[in-house]
């Protein structure tokens, strides 16, 4: 079947922010495409980057994992709760999904491989320049080789900038953990950065 | 290296966003793996020309949908009965608290129960937006603008551009000749305006229309004398005495404290007395609004005005809550206002 160009809802004034987050959620959960693809068109963007930084990978991978998403966005949409941002909520489903994919030792494969195939710099580069592509690779390695539960913390607070309360409601446990788990994660990426040094 | 250092360079990872091609497959491929809407039941069917959202998604112009008056979300908790005079096109969002149908084609007959405080209902079509007050009204849209208001019973607001009107039972509106309408001026510096009273006054006789045109208020049907007062204030507001209109707005929210008019008794009340010059008054209206109705959808828009009344007897702590309160309102004007004024009001900005 030949795939045609789908019109996006058009809005009072060209203005998206006329139809709030949960409006846009409680016409989803009726089946309203229109509001879904809106949804979308929202949130893919942030979607994308967050599960690029919990995976540590950018490719195909991501691709599916983001379409997972939205299609448990369209599911559950009819038990979300008003209350809660939309944002955290489909965070957390995307948390979710992605902890079940990450359980496999293939992402980190993928990561290693792709690290592997970073291009030397073309021309010759100051010191420190050079330095700091070495630590931020070393940094990236870290973030893939930590324990998925201090990486989930230490990504959503740290790089996502959510407060701890909506972390542990993405996550299950209670705000105390979430920060003992992000204090971890620090420490774990700091000792291994700085024992590259030695 | 410190926490900061660490998150820094980890937030400077890169992280590359996909191509757009790979976006809109993915986009297309959720949206086709949705189920079809739930029809709707026959004695509510609606008039529409409809696509399901299944694989034959591709096809589907997102503007028209399936309309399910009463489907599995009950949860919504519907006000408005929505009945197509005709073919209409139009997709119905929105949360329990602020019930969108969103028109772009065609005549409608809407019947709205009484709204509670805070509580929203809403048409909007391309170039404007009719909200309700509990009421029975019709609205008819062509290629998205608005073509016509008329109101069976109760009240309702015509948003049309930056003019508003105000309609009661048997007014009905047409969009005049564009030239003609004299716009309001805002500007980001000053405290925003209210949405009226309108250069554009609801008309009592249509640019074309079939019959003979409707009576004037005072010869319609016996009203409840809250919205007589209601009237008669806006009118006063209207013709420019901000005094009466003050005076009497208070009226009409006296005799139904608890009906459809106080909350809007209460705010138009504030903004006449800001008018006439009383400030002070103003000002204790506006707080007495907000404390009475904290939810209220005009809630972000008050906040604003008292905070310019906070500023002239120099309360600038208070303004700034106020205008703090104003940031995460609904509306994206009344927030853009806001995050103005509080920049303006920062201790460093210039004079």
């Amino acid at each position: 079947m030949k795939l045609g160009r789908l019109t996006p809802l058009r809005r009072i004034s060209g203005h998206a922010d006329e139809f709030s987050d949960e409006a846009l959620v409680g016409a989803c959960a009726m089946g309203d495409s229109a509001a879904l693809g809106a949804l979308i068109d929202r949130f893919q963007t942030p979607v994308y980057r967050f599960i690029a930084r919990l995976l540590g990978s950018d490719g195909a991978e991501r691709d599916d994992l983001v379409q997972t998403t939205f299609i448990e966005v369209a599911r559950s949409a009819p038990s979300y709760r008003q209350g809660s941002s939309v944002r955290v909520w489909i965070f957390g489903i995307a948390a979710n999904i992605t902890r079940n994919q990450i359980r496999g030792l293939v992402r980190r494969r993928r990561m290693l491989t792709a690290l592997a195939t970073v291009p030397e710099g073309r021309a010759a580069r100051p010191d420190d320049e050079m330095a700091r592509r070495e630590l931020m690779e070393r940094l990236a390695v870290a973030l893939s080789e930590l324990a998925h539960p201090l990486r989930e913390a230490f990504v959503l607070c740290d790089l996502e900038e959510l407060s701890a309360r909506e972390a542990s409601a993405i996550l299950g446990v209670r705000e105390g953990t979430v920060w003992r788990r992000v204090h971890d994660a620090r420490k774990a990426l700091r000792a291994a950065l700085e024992g590259g040094h030695r | 290296m410190n926490d900061r250092s660490l998150i820094e360079l980890a937030r400077s990872l890169p992280v590359s966003d996909p191509p757009r091609d790979r976006v809109e497959e993915m986009r297309t491929a959720v949206l086709a793996s949705m189920p079809a809407p739930i029809a709707p039941r026959p004695h509510r069917s609606w008039v529409v020309p409809a696509v399901a959202a299944t694989a034959a998604a591709a096809a589907v112009i997102i503007a028209i949908a399936v309309l399910r008056v009463d489907g599995p979300a009950e949860a919504l908790r519907r006000h408005a009965t929505v009945t197509a005079l005709g073919d209409a096109t139009m997709v119905r969002v929105g949360t329990a608290d602020d019930e969108i149908i969103r028109l772009t084609e065609g005549l409608i007959h809407l019947e709205v129960s009484p709204l509670a405080p805070g509580e929203r209902c809403r048409v909007l079509v391309g170039d404007g937006e009719v909200e309700v007050r509990g009421t029975g009204f019709e609205v008819e849209a062509h290629h998205d603008r608005l073509a016509r208001v008329r109101v069976t019973h109760g009240r309702v607001e015509v948003h049309a551009g930056a003019t508003m009107v105000v309609l009661f039972a048997g007014d009905h509106w047409e969009p005049t000749v564009r030239t003609a309408v004299t716009v309001t001026p805002r500007t980001t510096d000053e405290a925003p305006l209210p949405p009226g009273p309108a250069p554009v006054r609801r008309h009592r006789r249509a640019a074309v229309v079939s019959g003979p045109p409707a009576p004037a208020p005072a010869l319609a049907s016996p009203v409840p004398s809250a919205e007589a007062q209601f009237r008669a204030a806006w009118s006063a507001l209207t013709a420019g005495d901000a005094a009466t209109a003050a005076r009497t707005f208070e009226v009409a929210g006296r005799l139904d404290p608890a009906g459809p008019l106080a909350e809007d008794s209460a705010y138009w009340r504030a903004i006449a007395l800001q008018r006439a010059g009383d400030h002070a008054g103003a000002r204790k209206a506006f707080e007495q609004l907000l404390a009475e109705f904290p939810r209220s959808a005009r809630a972000g828009e008050a906040s604003v005005m008292l905070a310019r009344e906070l500023v002239a007897v120099g309360d600038r702590a208070g303004a700034e809550r106020q205008l703090r309160r104003a940031l995460t309102d609904r509306l994206p004007r009344v927030r853009a206002l806001a995050a103005t004024a509080l920049e303006a009001l920062a201790p460093d900005a210039a004079p």
